[in-house]
């Protein structure tokens, strides 16, 4: 296939997962310029590689693809300590939309937001993976490279934690005792 | 099943991980214990103001802007789109043009006599008029209504034909079907055939092993009729309004 062909069709791919990849990889910084640096040298690397792709080969699952590019790029910046200076940050997502003030004034979304960023990365990932995208445990698994056993009980860990720090916040109390009546 | 274990459940089945005899139990469970049951609302909860939250975080231009310079992909689709658009649009009417002089071969009469794909049927005078090339009029059928011909199916049925080529089946009260085709005015068969002058126009009319055809050149098209029981001389005899259009007279084909 001619490169420009590629090019297009690789746009398309891109053009339909962007988001996606952002919100992946704002769950794994908790930052929006890191999370963009990150994308963007995710396309980068996947651009290069579909263009090595030969003619007979095909990306099966583009999103998946794109996904498991972005965690071997974050890993990489971790291991190259491009993350480790970096604080994490409350959320910044003032200047995205302007349906966010309805998370700003939502009081469990403060608490959703602060709980998330006290959540351990790999934690956050594994969470965005089942719970926003549904993936199955094995294809969460292939994508971070790790056992289904491990991505079972990483999720176990994930959600507890995420509870806990739930709990911790008005909010998630009244719900418990909510539910607790109930 | 203790609490404990629900709780290690819960993640599992939340994302239909969990097997059914297990989900079964853990549903129980969940029902009679209120802090389980507590945990799970909690999960359900927060996987959906999740997905709600995460909804905002969204691509900016600026990071757009920035993926299409490295990747070159901006001036790739600004350029190379009415390009492709334009080589596409050059490419299907070559293609066209190609297969319609050098692929579309002229079916046999007698594949087009059994063909319905070119079948055109219709009493509408007006549509028939336009495929035969012909000013029409109602009286110029006549003939095949006095002979019993009447269209073969739903009245006013009408079907997308052909360019080139175009059929109407009829077939009278005896069931004997007659094919009123309109073919490019440049077709010959292959056929043989004897020939008859009248009134100036070549009739070509012949037999092959089932069927009796007969065809002639008329505007810009060729008209020939095809039939498995009737004679060339009848079919003639019966398309005579149609080659003579206002000129018919019964002198003029009584003698063919």
């Amino acid at each position: 296939m001619l490169n420009w062909l590629k090019k297009l069709k690789f746009e398309k791919i891109v053009r339909g997962n962007l988001k996606n990849l952002m919100q992946l990889a704002y769950m794994k910084s908790k930052d929006r310029d890191l999370a963009e640096d990150l994308v963007q040298e995710t396309c980068l690397k996947a651009y290069n590689a579909f263009l090595q792709l030969k003619p007979s080969e095909e990306i099966q699952n583009p999103k998946s693809w794109l996904f498991k590019i972005l965690i071997n790029t974050h890993i990489d910046y971790v291991r190259k300590k491009r993350f480790d200076t970096v604080e994490i940050n409350s959320i910044d997502i003032e200047d995205k939309k302007d349906g966010i003030s309805q998370i700003e004034t939502s009081h469990f979304f403060k608490d959703l937001n602060g709980a998330l960023n006290k959540l351990e990365p790999q934690y956050r990932v594994v969470i965005y993976l089942a719970d926003v995208n549904q993936y199955s445990y094995i294809e969460i698994s292939d994508m971070l490279g790790v056992s289904v056993s491990a991505v079972t009980s990483r999720l176990h860990r994930a959600r507890q934690a995420l509870r806990m720090l739930l709990t911790q916040s008005g909010y998630s109390q009244e719900y418990l005792s909510i539910g607790t009546k109930l | 099943m203790k609490c404990a274990r629900v709780e290690l459940y819960i993640s599992a089945m939340l994302d239909n991980e969990l097997s059914l005899k297990d989900s079964i139990e853990a549903i129980e469970h969940i029902e009679r214990c209120s802090a389980c049951k507590a945990k799970w609302e909690l999960n359900e909860e927060t996987r959906a103001k999740l997905q709600y939250y995460i909804s905002f975080v969204d691509v900016s231009n600026n990071l757009q802007h920035k993926i299409n310079k490295t990747l070159g992909l901006s001036k790739q689709q600004y350029y190379f789109k009415p390009l492709i658009i334009a080589a596409c649009t050059i490419l299907i009417l070559g293609l066209g043009l190609f297969v319609n002089d050098v692929f579309i071969q002229i079916p046999h009469l007698y594949k087009i006599h059994n063909n319905i794909d070119f079948q055109l049927i219709s009493n509408d005078i007006e549509l028939l008029s336009n495929h035969a090339g012909a000013n029409l009029q109602k009286q110029h059928l006549s003939n095949f209504e006095l002979a019993m011909f009447t269209p073969h199916g739903a009245v006013n049925f009408k079907r997308p034909f052909n360019k080139n080529y175009g059929l109407i089946a009829l077939k009278n009260d005896k069931g004997q079907r007659i094919s009123l085709c309109f073919l490019p005015k440049d077709y010959k068969s292959t056929l043989q055939s004897n020939k008859h002058e009248i009134n100036g126009i070549t009739v070509h009319h012949g037999q092959d092993k089932n069927y009796h055809f007969a065809y002639w050149q008329q505007n810009d098209k060729t008209i020939a009729l095809i039939s498995d029981s009737l004679t060339p001389v009848e079919m003639i005899n019966l398309a005579g309004p149609l080659i003579y259009e206002r000129r018919y007279t019964n002198e003029n084909y009584e003698g063919v």
